[in-house]
């Protein structure tokens, strides 16, 4: 007997209370959109929903990186001396190698593997079809573990670094 | 007389050189193309830069076949940018791009589901072929007859292997909840050996700075106490 989706979502505290505060307040719909698809995710999960769970929390990792690193344009051009633009039309991949690459020192218990958009990407049939049997659910069962942790942090980093556009006292 | 299509010297002094290899269309040439470096901002003028470019398979070719006609490539060469699934490991060698300690071990999880009666070394690896490998272990300590070891466990970030971070793998993995469980759990190193995980410890070791390309922040690594597993090569019978 492996660990049920609801057994990991029950255990998931930041799933089930997200707090979003690492996305700047301008950026209110993405705000929107990541809180319905966080409550989506937990539903289905909770319901053994393998495939919708891997879709929902690949598209939910997706979005968090996005919208983090819309939000820190400023900070990465200081860390790399130069100028960052944010490209909205990127992939996971790239999002997850910035994040990374500018952010990953800041959150050394944070572990996000490049194998990470592997689990995403078996949302793609011919990828689980070449995949072993129950890779689905492993990747669901990674895949809201590691959105749990980076929440986490994403919600503890927000408390206590000032956010671009947004003043902090 | 320009071999494969570049001129012995083929940037002036004060230009830029770069060299652009890619995969794609099959070519046995190095085409050199000078550009203006500020052609974005409009200048036509220099400073220049000259753009090398052939294809990876090309490139690998001549390092194996004239090494000497590449050489120039080679002397205080930055490495700019790479995705390493689609260099050759002598292009990798040649430009000293590391992205993963000696010793490496590279591994897929083989779960109690995964692994049962009838499994062969082939059709274990069959069932992860194409797949990127999860996780790498080095090893830390091995017996003298090989049947057990420890290692520190590693994963791949920004396409380097570091070691992992305890509180990440406890946290997020599959495998480590799985042995908390009580449940069997194993490795699949990419050469067919099979481990049995029997113990993680997280410790203080300053020490295994000299085993991993970036020592952890705090000296502490996941170590995984790990058993050979032998399955049949071939089906029985």
């Amino acid at each position: 007997m492996t660990d049920t989706l609801r057994s990991i979502c029950e255990q998931c505290t930041h799933l089930n209370n997200p707090r979003v505060d690492f996305i700047p307040a301008q950026l209110a719909r993405h705000r929107e959109i990541i809180l319905r698809d966080l409550r989506e995710l937990v539903a289905v999960a909770s319901d053994e929903h393998e495939k919708a769970s891997v879709m929902l929390a690949g598209a939910v990792l997706e979005a968090i990186f996005f919208s983090f690193l819309q939000g820190q344009e400023t900070r990465i051009g200081e860390r790399r001396g130069k100028r960052f633009t944010f490209d909205p039309l990127q992939s996971l991949q790239n999002y997850l190698e910035i994040f990374n690459k500018w952010f990953g020192r800041d959150f050394p218990s944070l572990e996000l593997p490049d194998v990470l958009v592997d689990y995403r990407d078996l949302v793609h049939f011919n990828r689980e079809l070449s995949a072993p049997p129950g890779e689905c659910r492993r990747a669901a069962q990674t895949l809201l573990r590691t959105l749990d942790a980076l929440l986490g942090e994403l919600a503890a980093y927000g408390r206590g670094a000032p956010l671009q556009g947004e003043k902090h006292e | 007389m320009p071999r494969y299509g570049l001129p012995e010297e083929s940037a002036g002094p004060g230009e830029h050189k770069l060299l652009m290899l890619f995969t794609g269309p099959e070519t046995d040439r190095i085409e050199p193309l000078r550009q203006p470096l500020l052609w974005k901002a409009g200048v036509e003028g220099p400073p220049f830069i000259v753009i090398n470019w052939t294809s990876v398979k090309f490139f690998s070719q001549l390092l194996r076949s004239d090494p000497n006609f590449v050489q120039h490539f080679f002397p205080d060469a930055e490495v700019i940018y790479f995705q390493k699934r689609w260099l050759s490991q002598e292009i990798l060698d040649a430009f000293r791009i590391v992205t993963e300690p000696s010793h490496l071990i590279k591994v897929w999880c083989v779960y109690h589901d995964q692994y049962g009666k009838g499994q062969t070394v082939q059709s274990l690896l069959a069932s992860r072929a194409g797949r990127r490998p999860e996780v790498g272990i080095v090893k830390t300590w091995e017996s003298p007859g090989f049947e057990t070891c420890r290692a520190i466990f590693h994963v791949e970030v920004g396409q380097e292997w570091r070691p992992a971070s305890p509180e990440g793998i406890m946290h997020s993995s599959g495998f480590y909840s799985d042995w908390l469980s009580g449940r069997p759990c194993y490795l699949l190193a990419e050469g067919g050996a099979l481990y049995y995980l029997e113990k993680f410890e997280v410790i203080y070791a300053p020490d295994y700075e000299r085993l991993v390309l970036e020592r952890r922040p705090d000296d502490r690594y996941l170590e995984v106490y790990l058993r050979a597993v032998h399955p049949p090569e071939q089906p029985a019978g």
